[in-house]
């Protein structure tokens, strides 16, 4: 299949969509978002699994929005894997080549292909119930690939898995996209395996898209409030404050030059806490904001400083720090890596 | 099933005596009556079946001549009409017959009804009402068996008049040759809402996401049928056509009810307990032939009953 | 399916969600709004019918379940006809007469009226339920938890006499019940009913305790608790809803049995109310409406009680012999 598309105009009833998306050929798309916000009905909608009651779907120039999902050569892997329990390893991994009539002597061909490319060959004849959690989600990543599906469909497959498995399995699934150049739809809730893994992120919240991004774009330049306060480990820093006169007043006395419209305005002013350094002493700039530091974590490779801001928490990652709880501080960032949102939380600049 | 001690021995450790007292004191009053009422009348049955019985009074020692006797009488085992397929065959046989036909039938309706009703609206409701017969007494179950079957104010024959049989009308109950499978089709009626809540309850066990998975690998609903949700109502399945063989296996009421005692004419429908009933309660009173036919009974549901046992 | 847009909604929560850990907390409107609902109400309400295919087992599911219900709602319609109408069918609707004079009947039934073998019954019924309950339970709990000399040649006792017809035990029990003088006494139908149910009560009770965390009793014990007293506030009040289960399905199949009335209990005022219904028949025209009167009043007692208590029945049901 060469560059899938798909298109929806949809406004599931129930969950509130009006997705519209392009995923190219190959490509890695993740769905990022907080549960309950839609992307694994937009997923099942894919795999035909739910319809949609409005809007199309495209495979290529195929509408596939009335096909069932035997029809769509799509293959899916669930959370919990829906391992067959009745059937061994073996068994499940074939199961999609019987019920599309392969013959035998080519199932056997391709379970071992599979097998191996996944390293389970060693636990083809026993049951899902012996084995790790590790080789049950390599055992349903099997059974999708072995068929060669023209879409790969992934609704957190990892989230069953411990800390250590799931490093593994994100750079086993990466590598086995990259090696099998599938294109691919992965729902997440996790950021991190969204940004490491997706060639492309979309950002789900209340059932629609808010924006889609590659990974470094959405961190570099978030569209929304949302977003901004969604992505990043702790998430970007918010200042609620008042544009006029040139000025940015925020509240409690920190005001910083701005230049733009003179009309009043409410927006708020987002820098990661990357992009902070904290000092005690007045620094020789505009752009600092005054705080009280709260709490002082070191975190080993960095630090991270808690200061209140008029009431409100700020988060500062710094190298290393001598400030100590109580110390009123001055916060420093460069005019570059601050995002201004205007009060409806959309980026102006 | 476990019968292991309990694993840390917590409870064992101190002294047996004090243990076994208060098992004791837990155990005897139930299991008194328990030994009184079970299973003493049932070695009671076992060893009486060896004796020449004087109405309720053992009197001699004679061996399995009861066993052959009982065997060779037409009312148990019918041979000659065996042979001819022809009604009445003994109580034995028709009882076997009526098991060999309710029970895949009354198996696989269920099946579908749980199957049909799965996802459905009001579920509850359905299941209810298909559910309440077996909830009914059995002798109402033989007496509007009787209702339904009859000639002028029975609504099967209602029926197939609407339908243009009129020349079928007759009441099906006093058929040799029918009757017995108008009271199967009855027994059908009852036990299929049994089946049907069994089979519901091991269908919402399911994971729907393995139905969904075998949807995207491209199954049909046929195969979605026959790969996923057979083999994982397996169990349910022996369950339900076990209990089904002992149900059919204890029928009484429903044909005392439809047939009087002796199991419509000429025991045309007879099935084994109404023959213990009849040897032993009515005249003649032939005690060590009851005791042989409930023997009987209790050795086609002993394997099956071994096999429950066996399955925890 | 609400008509109201989302937006408003949405806005709400985005500012509930928005995180304290970092950043300012700010209040903001939703950026993008939500889809507000383009689509008119009938467009809604034609979607939210069930699609043809589904339609259609709708149709099918319903008509079987009253398909089920025919012959016991021709019953009904039969207890509250007079016999004329009920020969002509009872699904014909031309001059009906609705009559309580069968009932009447039944009431006053001479050879066992219903108003003496209903009550006879309750009383064989009720007692028997709630001893083999308790007692099962009281073998149960040692049965789950602990071990004793025998219990394995125990438990296959109670598996046999689960799958034991109750003619088999019938004519030991009447003999011991002639020797005793408990013939043809309630006393004598309620012991053999509870010998009887033991079986599978202690099966199904034991498999529920099973399940009874042992850190409970544990708990129980080190607080110093005798064993009497534990069972008294930690298994009993465990084991409540299976309790229910059980003896509702006991108290059915007590109120609902035939052989064992039929065989224990002769004199006419004993009679119980299974027993009085064939008698019923009389010898030549059957009266239809009397036997149907006879029947919805035997049958009304379990029927409500399964009607109010279904779930615990079905679960009951389904645990008895899914276990």
């Amino acid at each position: 299949m060469r560059s899938v598309s798909k298109y929806f105009d949809g406004g599931e009833t129930v969950a509130n969509y009006k997705l519209d998306l392009e995923v190219e050929d190959g490509e890695f798309l993740v769905f990022l978002g907080p549960s309950g916000c839609g992307k694994t009905t937009a997923l099942r909608m894919i795999a035909g699994l739910e319809t949609p009651s409005e809007g199309e779907i495209y495979f290529d120039d195929d509408r596939v929005d009335g096909l069932a999902p035997a029809d769509r050569n799509v293959a899916m892997v669930f959370q919990n894997y829906a391992l067959y329990p009745h059937m061994n390893v073996r068994e499940n991994i074939e199961y999609p080549l019987k019920v599309r009539g392969v013959p035998p002597e080519e199932r056997d061909e391709r379970v071992a292909e599979t097998a191996e490319l996944l390293h389970i060959e060693d636990q083809l004849g026993s049951d899902p119930a012996e084995i790790s959690g590790g080789q049950r989600q390599r055992t349903s990543l099997a059974r999708a690939i072995v068929r060669e599906p023209s879409v790969f469909l992934l609704d957190e497959p990892l989230s069953n898995l411990d800390a250590k498995l799931r490093l593994e399995m994100r750079s086993e699934l990466k590598r086995l996209q990259n090696e099998l150049d599938i294109t691919t739809v992965y729902v997440t809730h996790n950021q991190e395996e969204a940004m490491s893994m997706g060639d492309r992120i979309a950002v789900m919240n209340e059932g629609t898209i808010r924006q889609v991004a590659e990974p470094q774009e959405l961190y570099k330049r978030p569209q929304t409030t949302w977003i901004a306060n969604f992505i990043g480990s702790p998430p970007m820093n918010l200042f609620e404050g008042t544009q006029q006169n040139g000025t940015l007043d925020l509240r409690e006395d920190n005001t910083l030059p701005m230049k733009g419209e003179t009309a009043s305005e409410s927006v708020s002013l987002g820098v990661r806490p990357e992009d902070l350094t904290v000092s005690p002493d007045a620094p020789d700039s505009d752009w600092t904001i005054q705080g009280t530091v709260e709490t002082v974590e070191p975190l080993g490779e960095y630090v991270l400083v808690n200061v209140d801001v008029a009431g409100s928490l700020v988060s500062v990652k710094v190298p290393t720090t001598d400030v100590r709880p109580g110390q009123h501080v001055h916060l420093l960032f460069e005019p570059e890596d601050a995002y201004l949102y205007d009060g409806d939380g959309m980026l102006v600049a | 099933m476990s019968l292991e001690n309990d694993p840390d021995g917590w409870f064992d450790r101190d002294v047996d005596w004090e243990k076994l007292k208060a098992i004791l004191v837990f155990m005897v009053p139930g299991l008194t009556l328990f030994a009184i009422f079970s299973v003493y009348p049932m070695v009671y049955s076992v060893g009486g079946s060896f004796w020449v019985w004087d109405a309720f009074d053992p009197m001699h020692f004679v061996g399995l001549d009861i066993w052959v006797e009982t065997f060779q009488d037409e009312a148990v085992i019918n041979w000659d009409n065996i042979k001819e397929l022809e009604y009445p065959m003994g109580a034995l046989p028709q009882n076997l017959i009526w098991m060999v036909i309710h029970v895949p039938l009354s198996t696989f309706l269920g099946l579908g009804l749980a199957l049909l009703f799965s996802d459905l609206r009001g579920r509850r409701i359905l299941r209810s009402m298909v559910f309440l017969a077996f909830t009914t007494p059995t002798v109402v179950i033989g007496l509007v068996l009787l209702f339904v079957y009859d000639p002028q104010a029975g609504i099967f024959n209602e029926l197939l008049r609407t339908i243009g049989l009129e020349g079928q009308v007759r009441n099906w109950l006093q058929e040799p040759q029918l009757s017995m499978y108008a009271l199967i089709l009855g027994g059908v009626w009852v036990q299929t809402g049994f089946s049907m809540l069994l089979y519901s309850s091991a269908l919402a066990g399911i994971d729907p996401s393995l139905l969904e998975s075998a949807r995207v690998d491209g199954a049909s609903r046929y195969r979605r049928f026959r790969d996923i949700i057979w083999p994982l109502v397996k169990p349910v399945t022996a369950v339900v056509v076990i209990m089904g063989m002992i149900w059919v296996l204890r029928i009484f009421a429903i044909v005392y009810a439809a047939g009087g005692p002796s199991g419509g004419p000429n025991g045309v429908y007879s099935v084994l307990g109404l023959e213990v009933y009849q040897s032993a309660f009515s005249h003649p009173i032939e005690y060590g032939r009851a005791m042989v036919v409930a023997l009987v009974e209790l050795f086609i549901a002993l394997p099956m009953a071994y096999y429950i046992a066996r399955m925890d | 399916m609400t008509d109201t847009p989302h937006t408003d909604g949405a806005a709400e929560s985005e500012t509930g969600s928005s995180r304290t850990d970092g950043g300012t907390r700010v209040r903001y409107d939703v950026p993008d709004t939500a889809p507000t609902d383009d689509r008119d109400l009938s467009t809604r309400l034609v979607d939210s019918l069930p699609s043809a295919p589904r339609a259609a087992r709708y149709a099918i599911a319903i008509g079987i379940a009253l398909l089920w219900l025919v012959p016991l709602i021709g019953l009904f319609m039969a207890s509250v006809r007079p016999l004329s109408e009920i020969i002509q069918g009872w699904w014909t609707f031309e001059n009906l007469t609705i009559t309580f004079e069968n009932y009447e009947q039944a009431w006053n039934y001479e050879s066992g009226p219903m108003r003496q073998a209903l009550v006879n019954t309750a009383i064989v019924t009720i007692p028997a339920v709630l001893a083999v309950t308790l007692l099962g339970t009281m073998i149960a709990y040692p049965f789950a938890r602990f071990d004793f000399p025998l219990k394995t040649f125990l438990f296959f006792l109670l598996i046999i006499v689960m799958a034991a017809p109750p003619e088999l035990v019938a004519m030991g029990n009447y003999n011991t019940l002639q020797d005793t003088g408990l013939f043809d006494t309630y006393m004598g139908l309620i012991l053999v009913h509870i010998g009887w149910g033991m079986g599978w009560v202690v099966m199904f009770l034991r498999n529920y305790l099973l399940g009874l965390p042992k850190e409970l009793e544990e708990a129980a014990r080190v607080d110093g608790a005798s064993r009497y007293q534990i069972f008294k506030s930690i298994v009993l009040p465990y084991s409540a809803p299976a309790l229910v289960s059980v003896a509702v399905i006991q108290f059915t199949w007590v109120w609902n049995s035939f052989f064992f009335p039929l065989v224990f209990m002769r004199s006419q005022e004993n009679k119980l109310a299974p027993q009085v219904l064939p008698l019923m028949k009389g010898r030549l025209q059957i009266d239809w409406g009397l036997v149907a009167a006879g029947s919805v009043l035997t049958m009304i007692v379990p029927v409500l009680l399964f009607i109010v208590l279904q779930r615990y029945y079905k679960k009951g049901m389904v645990a008895a012999v899914a276990d």
